[in-house]
């Protein structure tokens, strides 16, 4: 079976500057992929560019099999209805002189399909009150809604939340990771989430795929890879998440050092310099995906193993 | 005696369409050498409190009510007078707490200069300097030279916590001091507060919308909501037996389950025009019956310094 | 409050609105409702001193100064409009242009701009005129000319702030082509900062057609400009100070109506700006 979405080989850059490297992943219809990274990683451009909206400087993109490369006019517009995505600032992603109802009915126009798909959206979301407000008028969680029903209007196959729960108090994150889950499965969808937040992609994501610095360090299901992680960039960032811990029973070990600028990246495996088990090998050579465990794949020289 | 005092700390701002009330009637004491955790969503009121401690309110918009002293001296006269000297503040971002135009040595410096006036540069440098080196930062030697853009978020982090703790306070507040912070970075900076707590000679009051975060560091946790003071307690009771549905429902969001749906609090957090004549919580509590919609529940003592403001905790 | 609110708030505002209300009336109904011809002259009637028939007096060859003012304010309420419709549009089609075109054709437009701005505008008026005679016709493009590099800059940097804006991006990704982009999200947002530079440089080419025809250059006898009754009243100061201040009394008016106005349209909309996302 095709996968909706594969990735392979994907290097992104602007200039001197590489965004992301050799990435290579997949994503089923119905699944949910989580991408989790720091500052730096590359995760929105991976995220923007699986879908079409970042140019590839290598590797290519497949959605439902076809190349997301060298399309005209109409294959373009034919992808945007196959891919679409909520930015992370989702009230800065609306236009500020357009009323909500005008703002979900846009995407139909432009791609010429009737007006009257947006009325179950509309309903589904809750945002019958709200069509004649300015986006300045909304709450942060209701500009996230009316993002949500303007990329889901054109009812694509793939849909892309990057930080989907920034910005939102913990009270109300689980009723965005709700909607998104019951959409997820209403609808079909195959969800792409992007987060730093490890605790939100933990709850929603079958699968994971973690990077460091525009390389995918690990890939696998989500509880296997926090049960056991294989890179240690993986078992160092779960142990950084904060959990509620008041007895400190929990023995936390931070990462040390900085997060690398993506301008000047470490030698061979960009995260040897704050690897607690860096050998000389990972100073001189990049590690490349290897397979750790049933559907699980990791960039590591020593990969951390079941103890 | 303790060290700070708030006793029915009122916060008004008057704004062009009528005025907001931050904080309601907290009451609330931190003894020496203890780390208090403020925990709130927003709107809760837990930065106006901050600011209001310290004498940081914009005047004009903001109408402080109640008494607050720290050591017996009353703030809202004396807080002027007690920054950099006893009350010391760490904020959330750290990029636009620092001057862009001059070098961390002389931003060190300057912050001392509350503290030690007519010290010589010199001493002023190499305390400095020291304590750069207490929170972590390679090379102090080199950094005070350095200018703010020239570190990372989590070293410009290190560096204000440094500037903070040269004033040697009685009373450090630290604002949301990871909030900013890459994952990775926030759990060294964690790490650091945590190292620093037992040499600290002061109090400490740490400020997070996370309780996973205070569950770690705080000896004792308070919970704000939209202005009032819903809960506090030692951590460890806190977390064991939390008594306000408002806490019980902040720790079940943050616990991770790991499947199913997740719990949320429906409803939004109310703004307040005035003193709250319901219970705060009320339009979105499980337990809600028509005493809290009529009567606002006080702060009450249930023992083993824990107190709720419930009716039913 | 909307924009028109807080102008009506604002003192300022309010009478810079005044003002130019005043002024656009004077010009519009002026030469409607006066008796007199702006050209009509009657010697005897010289120098005369302002009266009921006569509101700010005569001049040196007894035309009355009321219609004249009147007429030559709507010439520059005219001429002003005109040259600063063609230089707005020039400047903002050019600098939209050079937000959206690749950087060859950008840069290409920018050194353009940078040629224009580089004349003080009335050097470069001058010039024109030396090499091609004066007249009305020739006015508005030289003085467009030197209005456009401003507008252009100004249309540049905010067509570029708002293409690489959220929502700019979040259109993209909805599959909008740039046209859609362009006319639809990007012009209607960039209205605002162009009106307040619109009023606020009205006054300066009205100021300018005023000093061009002051030299002589600018618009020729017998018709009634605010310059040439500046240079007329000039000549004769001795005489009477009538038409000085007459003509200089209404460019001050309109000067300071519209800057006022200007500024108070500006501070109604920019914390609107500010406040969007």
């Amino acid at each position: 079976m095709t996968a909706l979405l594969a990735a392979e080989g994907v290097g992104i850059g602007f200039g001197r500057l590489t965004a992301v490297a050799d990435a290579s992943l997949t994503l089923g219809a119905g699944e949910t992929l989580g991408l989790v990274g720091e500052s730096g990683s590359g995760k929105s451009s991976l995220a923007k560019a699986l879908i079409g909206l970042v140019p590839l400087r290598a590797g290519r993109v497949l959605i439902e099999g076809r190349d997301i490369a060298g399309l005209d006019r109409a294959g373009r517009l034919g992808l945007r209805r196959r891919a679409q995505i909520v930015l992370q600032d989702a009230a800065a992603s609306l236009s500020p002189r357009f009323t909500v109802a005008r703002l979900i009915a846009e995407p139909l126009r432009i791609h010429g399909m009737a007006q009257a798909r947006m009325a179950p959206l509309v309903e589904r979301l809750g945002l019958a009150a709200l069509l004649a407000r300015y986006p300045h008028e909304l709450s942060g969680g209701q500009a996230k809604r009316v993002a949500l029903a303007r990329a889901l209007v054109l009812e694509p196959k793939l849909l892309v939340a990057d930080e989907p729960t920034a910005g939102l108090d913990i009270s109300v994150q689980g009723e965005m990771l709700n909607l998104l889950a019951r959409l997820r499965e209403r609808l079909g969808l195959g969800l792409l989430l992007v987060s730093h937040d490890l605790a939100v992609i933990r709850r929603v994501s079958d699968r994971i795929a973690v990077l460091y610095l525009g390389r995918i360090v690990e890939t696998g299901p989500t509880r296997a890879v926090f049960r056991q992680p294989a890179h240690p960039y993986s078992a160092g960032l779960i142990a950084s998440t904060p959990v509620i811990d008041p007895e400190r029973r929990q023995r936390r070990r931070a990462l040390d050092g900085e997060l690398p600028s993506p301008f000047a990246p470490p030698p061979g495996c960009a995260f040897h310099p704050r690897c607690p088990q860096a050998r000389e090998l990972c100073r001189r050579v990049t590690p490349t995906p290897a397979v750790v465990g049933e559907d699980r794949a990791a960039s590591c020289h020593f990969p951390l193993t079941e103890a | 005696m303790s060290l700070l005092d708030l006793d029915g700390v009122t916060l008004d701002y008057l704004g062009r369409n009528g005025t907001v009330r931050a904080l309601d009637r907290v009451c609330l004491t931190l003894g020496r050498g203890r780390i208090l955790g403020l925990v709130g969503e927003s709107g809760s009121g837990k930065s106006s409190l901050a600011l209001a401690i310290m004498g940081l309110l914009p005047p004009g918009t903001a109408r402080l009510g109640g008494r607050m002293t720290l050591d017996g001296a009353d703030l809202s006269e004396r807080a002027g007078a007690c920054r950099g000297r006893s009350l010391a503040m760490v904020f959330q971002d750290p990029m636009s707490a620092l001057n862009p135009v001059f070098t961390l040595g002389s931003q060190l410096v300057d912050a001392q200069r509350a503290r030690f006036p007519g010290a010589p540069r010199r001493v002023l440098l190499e305390r400095a300097r020291a304590m750069l080196g207490r929170t972590g930062i390679a090379e102090p030697e080199r950094r005070l030279r350095a200018y703010p853009h020239e570190l990372s978020g989590g070293s410009r982090q290190r560096v204000l916590i440094a500037m903070a703790l040269l004033c040697e306070p009685d009373l450090l507040i630290a604002d949301e001091p990871v909030t900013a912070l890459d994952v990775t970075i926030a759990a060294q900076i964690m790490a650091l507060f945590e190292e620093l707590r037992d040499g600290l000679a002061g109090s400490m009051i740490f400020i997070s919308h996370s309780l996973a975060l205070v569950s770690r560091l705080c000896d004792e946790v308070a919970v704000l909501y939209a202005g009032t003071l819903v809960e506090t307690a030692p951590t460890s009771t806190l977390f064991a037996a939390p008594r306000h549905p408002y806490t019980r429902a902040l720790i079940a969001c943050e616990t991770d389950e790991g499947s199913g749906r997740l719990p949320v609090i429906p409803g939004t957090v109310p703004s307040l025009a005035g003193p709250a004549a319901a219970c705060v919580f009320a339009p979105r509590c499980p337990l809600c019956a028509d005493r809290c919609r009529a009567e606002a529940p006080l702060l009450r003592d249930l023992g083993g310094g824990q107190r709720a403001a419930c009716h039913f905790a | 409050m909307s924009a028109l609110g807080e102008i009506r708030a604002g003192a300022s505002g309010r009478l810079g609105a005044v003002l130019v209300l005043a002024v656009l009336g004077y010009g519009l109904l002026g030469p409607w409702l006066s008796p007199w011809d702006p050209a009509g002259i009657m010697v005897p009637d010289r120098f005369a001193g302002p009266s009921w028939s006569h509101p700010f007096g005569t001049d040196q060859l007894g035309r009355d100064l009321a219609t004249r003012g009147a007429y030559a304010t709507r010439l520059a309420l005219g001429l002003a409009i005109a040259t600063v419709t063609v230089a707005l549009a020039g400047g903002v089609g050019l600098g939209v242009a050079c937000a959206f075109a690749p950087s060859r054709v950008a840069r290409s437009i920018l050194i353009g701009f940078d040629v224009l701005a580089a004349f003080p505008s009335l050097i470069l008026a001058l010039a024109i005129i030396a090499a091609f005679g004066p007249g009305l016709d020739r006015l508005v493009p030289i003085i467009a000319a030197s209005l456009l590099p401003h507008f252009g800059r100004v249309a540049r940097a905010q067509a570029l702030g708002f293409r690489g804006s959220a929502f700019v991006e979040a259109e993209r990704a909805l599959g909008a082509g740039t046209a859609r982009i362009l006319f639809r999200h990007v012009l209607p947002n960039m209205l605002g900062p162009l009106v307040v530079l619109v009023s606020m440089d009205l006054p300066v080419v009205v100021t300018l057609e005023a000093g061009l025809s002051f030299l002589g250059l600018g618009v020729p006898p017998p018709l009634a400009s605010l310059g040439t009754l500046l240079n007329d009243g000039y000549a004769n100061l001795g005489r009477s100070p009538g038409p000085v201040l007459a003509a200089g009394g209404v460019l001050v008016v309109l000067t300071l109506g519209f800057t006022l106005l200007g500024e108070a349209l500006r501070d109604a909309i920019d914390p609107r700006l500010r406040s969007l996302p």
